[in-house]
């Protein structure tokens, strides 16, 4: 993943518009993006940093907060997992700035770093263009390469 | 019959103006010709105006029409052809459109749509009226899969809050019973027609509606018919077991009055969400799974299996994922072990 963009680090983000469905489960959040199908899982630490970037904190707040708690890795793991965040359209910058909060994600006492899984098995159903992404015969939701012989 | 007031298309960039145009010339129709039907799925009240009296026929017979207490007004619904009413084809749209933005060309306009290029048929529905109407150009042009769930796409629009359409199977006993979830080809059916097999209950192996109370769960028969691949079928009945012809999916749609022990209740108090899961163990096993594991599982065809509402849909799985417990079930040969492992679990979980 590249780093995050320089311009966005002191930035506080939100999810990035009604496309943007986010259900949190305690350890892991579940977030969808309706606009393209995609969908990822922020497990354990992810899902602490989704909250807090969710309720205001800058990415550099939480790379601080990391820095201070561990290794190297566990900043850099941070800024990718931002960085992704925002390149696949999940979080976009505050359209009205909130009083910076304190974050709330704990570092210390895992040595799991952050991760964003993604996962593309809904992309084609969500996308399934009414007219011409279906089988001329069967019809959407099924896709043309889903058909057995086609 | 003829009716003076057919809908002209539109400029190919209004489908919001074409579909409201339909409504309108729907409202005008005379219903003295029209085939009426009345359904009441959940006990949600809808009143069907039908061109053919053989599809109507069909779906009287293949919704279930349960009690309920839905505070809704009647919807009424017009399943025409233009054909027989004197209207013009419906518009084959030329232009690309992608799936987002003409719902959301249809939600600013206050009503919900589907098209269906390969019949062309058009469903329209507008929520506030409570009226909707589908359009093929001849008697027939339906798509293969509306004898599976007749007016599916309408009975969505038009429950209630805190009800949706699931593409689940069920399976339970006594009046308890579990979700089963997955992706198509995961075992759903094949679980289902384990369990009914078994002389367990089901309210469908394919869609039903789940209804979400405040202390209470609980699944409810949209469709009585079952969908099963004939394979399946034979191992669970024998190889003589014959139910005609297969459908476009290559499966046999059942009617529940067809079998020996009609398996369908009337509802389900949902105690758990089961991942059926093809294993070919020697034992079948039922082993907790996280929730988020089996919202991964479950979404993307509950959601993506209707035509629209996809952030509702994603919010409603995930809160029935949060709120029952969910587990996998590792599925052995024998389905009356399957049969067994789900019994205990409801028998355990009431």
């Amino acid at each position: 993943m590249a780093p995050l963009d320089n311009s966005l680090r002191e930035v506080q983000l939100e999810a990035a518009g009604p496309d943007i469905v986010a259900e949190d489960f305690g350890g892991e959040i579940v977030v969808l993006n309706l606009a393209n199908g995609r969908y990822f899982s922020l497990p354990g630490i992810s899902a602490g940093l989704w909250r807090d970037l969710a309720e205001g904190c800058t990415p550099a707040s939480l790379m601080e907060l990391a820095a201070a708690a561990g290794p190297a890795a566990l900043t850099e793991a941070v800024e990718s997992i931002v960085a992704g965040l925002v390149a696949e359209g999940l979080l976009r910058p505050r359209t009205v700035p909130v009083a910076n909060p304190a974050p709330k994600v704990v570092f210390a006492g895992t040595e799991a770093l952050p991760v964003l899984e993604s996962y593309d098995d809904m992309a084609d159903l969500i996308l399934a263009d009414p007219i011409h992404d279906v089988d001329e015969n069967i019809g959407w939701p099924v896709k043309k390469e889903d058909v057995p012989g086609a | 019959m003829r009716s003076a007031a057919a809908p002209r298309p539109p400029a190919i960039e209004d489908v919001a103006a074409y579909a409201r145009g339909l409504l309108e010339a729907a409202a005008a129709l005379p219903r003295a010709g029209l085939h009426r039907r009345w359904f009441s799925p959940f006990g949600l009240p809808i009143e069907g105006y039908f061109t053919d009296p053989a599809y109507a026929d069909m779906a009287a017979a293949n919704i279930a029409s349960t009690p309920g207490n839905v505070a809704r007004d009647t919807a009424t619904l017009f399943l025409v052809d233009a054909a027989s009413i004197g209207w013009a084809p419906p518009l084959h749209m030329a232009e690309e459109y992608h799936r987002p933005q003409f719902n959301a060309a249809m939600a600013a306009a206050g009503l919900r749509s589907w098209y269906l290029p390969a019949a062309p048929m058009w469903q329209v529905y507008s929520p506030g009226l409570r009226v909707g109407v589908q359009l093929v150009a001849t008697r027939g042009r339906t798509p293969p899969w509306e004898s599976g769930g007749p007016l599916r796409t309408f009975i969505h629009w038009a429950l209630p809050d805190g009800a949706r359409l699931c593409h689940a199977g069920t399976v339970g006993v006594d009046g308890a019973g579990v979700l089963l979830v997955g992706a198509g080809g995961s075992g759903k059916s094949g679980t289902t027609l384990a369990g009914i097999a078994a002389g367990l209950e089901t309210v469908g192996d394919d869609y039903c509606i789940v209804a979400m109370g405040p202390q209470s769960i609980e699944a409810r028969p949209v469709f009585r018919i079952l969908k099963q691949d004939p394979g399946g079928v034979r191992r669970v009945y024998g190889p003589d077991a014959d139910h005609g012809p297969v459908n476009w999916q290559g499966k046999w749609e059942i009617h529940v009055s067809r079998l020996e022990r009609p398996p369908l209740a009337e509802r389900l108090a949902l105690k758990a969400i089961v991942m059926p899961k093809v294993a070919l163990v020697e034992r079948s096993e039922i082993r907790p799974i996280p929730a988020p594991l089996a919202l991964r599982a479950f979404m993307p065809s509950n959601v993506a299996q209707l035509p629209d509402g996809e952030a509702e849909g994603v919010r409603f799985t995930a809160e029935l994922c949060r709120r029952l417990p969910t587990f996998e079930l590792l599925l052995s040969r024998d389905p009356d072990d399957i049969a067994a492992a789900i019994a205990g679990l409801v028998g355990r979980l009431s």
